[in-house]
């Protein structure tokens, strides 16, 4: 190991094994399932807190029994107790080291050089990380995020021949959406009719909107402007 | 905001059957300026979220509930010396040109097997026979103005003229008649489309 005096990471050797080995600890400790449930509590508590305040004027919320029905039960991979939650990441460290790296806005030359100073032989010997360059982490990296996958094209404009478009298909970006983890509390799936303690309609979510129950409920569906 | 929910089209056509899902398809999208001095580089990015996640969280950066679905293409800037195209034939090709891509990335909306739905996975551990619709386009007015096919100084949902423009009116005026505009396109009438100042192209909305 190089003398720590000299290395561009001297203030942030203390903390790698206490954040992401600590990391590593209490998400061997936790069920690995929930990892992902608490980051969205953590992100979203400012917001939930509004949300109750306004939710005190919504005197009675009533949902339509006909739409959002459940076809069948699904089994999420996740619930294998041999699953990798950390895919493609091999292990926790792995993961929690990139994500480390990523937080504190490292550069590809620091990242090369927190490797040739060997910094992490001195923490745990016996594990192997599973990248060892900034150019394999990004690859790792890359790989965990691709979905939805991109498509690309050209146009044949006069002026512009052969010029790219980059686009991903909608219905993939829709599935995507649906089965992330993160918003699992806080979705919606048929329309609903909320009103205040006087009785008055209120509207605030789109399935709340009389758009959306004519479309999912009523079999008398007209066109009607926005204003209606 | 734009709510393309007020007149029926391709990507919204459609009653769900009972207990099917509806899924709300929100698009967003505006031209951004990205460098200066290097080629004065554009992006178009179309950013797309689902009415299904509640606003509060939809509308948290954090939570990462738009994802960018589109990166369209930019046309040059109009050129005069050119003698083949016109200046106004130049800007017809280039909405011409954006609105095939448009129509080219909303395609399985309009497919059928989009109208008989899809059995998708659903977070709470649910599959359900989801139904993506497109209701909602948030643009500013020059987006807006792009996306219909009409003229800056026009108002994308009436027919007010344009020196009324701001000005209150009780009784309100007409909302542009999209049936004729199609019977017009295909007729290549452009002077019943200039005067409410559409524009004379396949408009894939």
């Amino acid at each position: 190991m190089s003398n720590p005096d000299s290395s561009p990471f001297e203030f942030e050797i203390a903390n790698i094994a206490e954040i992401f080995l600590g990391r590593c600890n209490s998400s061997d400790s936790e069920p690995e399932s929930e990892g992902s449930d608490k980051e969205a509590r953590d992100y979203c508590s400012d917001s939930e807190s509004n949300e109750e305040s306004q939710q005190t004027d919504t005197a009675i919320a009533i949902s339509q029994p006909v739409a959002g029905i459940p076809i069948r039960a699904h089994c999420f991979p996740e619930r294998d107790s041999e699953f990798n939650l950390y895919s493609p990441f091999r292990h926790a460290i792995d993961y929690w080291l990139a994500h480390f790296f990523n937080a504190v806005q490292a550069s590809e030359k620091k990242i090369n050089q927190f490797f040739k100073d060997g910094i992490l032989k001195g923490l745990d010997p016996t594990h192997q990380v599973q990248f060892h360059s900034a150019y394999t982490l990004y690859k790792l990296v890359d790989k965990a995020a691709d979905e939805p996958g991109w498509h690309s094209g050209k146009v044949d404009y006069p002026l512009l021949k052969g010029d790219p478009f980059h686009y991903c298909n909608i219905i993939s970006t829709v599935k995507y959406l649906l089965r992330q983890k993160l918003y699992a509390a806080d979705m919606v799936w048929g329309p609903q009719r909320e009103y205040d303690k006087q009785g008055n309609r209120m509207y605030s979510e789109i399935n709340t909107g009389t758009w959306s129950e004519d479309a999912q409920v009523s079999n008398l569906y007209e066109a009607r402007r926005i204003s209606d | 905001m734009r709510h393309v929910g007020y007149r029926t089209n391709k990507y919204t056509r459609g009653l769900l059957p009972d207990g099917g899902t509806l899924v709300p398809i929100l698009l967003a999208s505006d031209e951004t300026h990205v460098t200066n001095f290097s080629g004065d580089k554009m992006l178009w990015p179309v950013y797309m979220s689902i009415g299904n996640i509640l606003s509060s969280i939809r509308n948290t950066p954090m939570m990462y509930a738009w994802i960018p679905i589109a990166f369209l293409p930019i046309g040059p800037k109009r050129v005069n010396k050119i003698p083949a195209y016109s200046v106004d034939m130049q800007e017809i090709q280039a909405l011409q040109t954006i609105h095939d891509v448009l129509t080219h990335v909303l395609k399985p909306l309009s497919d059928e097997e989009c109208q008989n739905g899809y059995e998708m996975v659903c977070r709470d551990g649910n599959f359900r026979l989801c139904f993506p619709k497109l209701v909602c386009w948030l643009a500013d007015h020059m987006e807006n103005a792009t996306l219909y096919g009409i003229a800056s100084n026009h108002c994308p949902t009436c027919i007010i003229p344009t020196d009324k423009l701001g000005e209150y009116s009780g009784s309100g005026y007409l909302t542009h008649s999209h049936k004729d505009y199609i019977a017009a396109c295909d007729k290549s009438d452009a002077s019943s489309l200039n005067a409410n100042g559409v524009k004379n192209f396949k408009n894939t909305l």
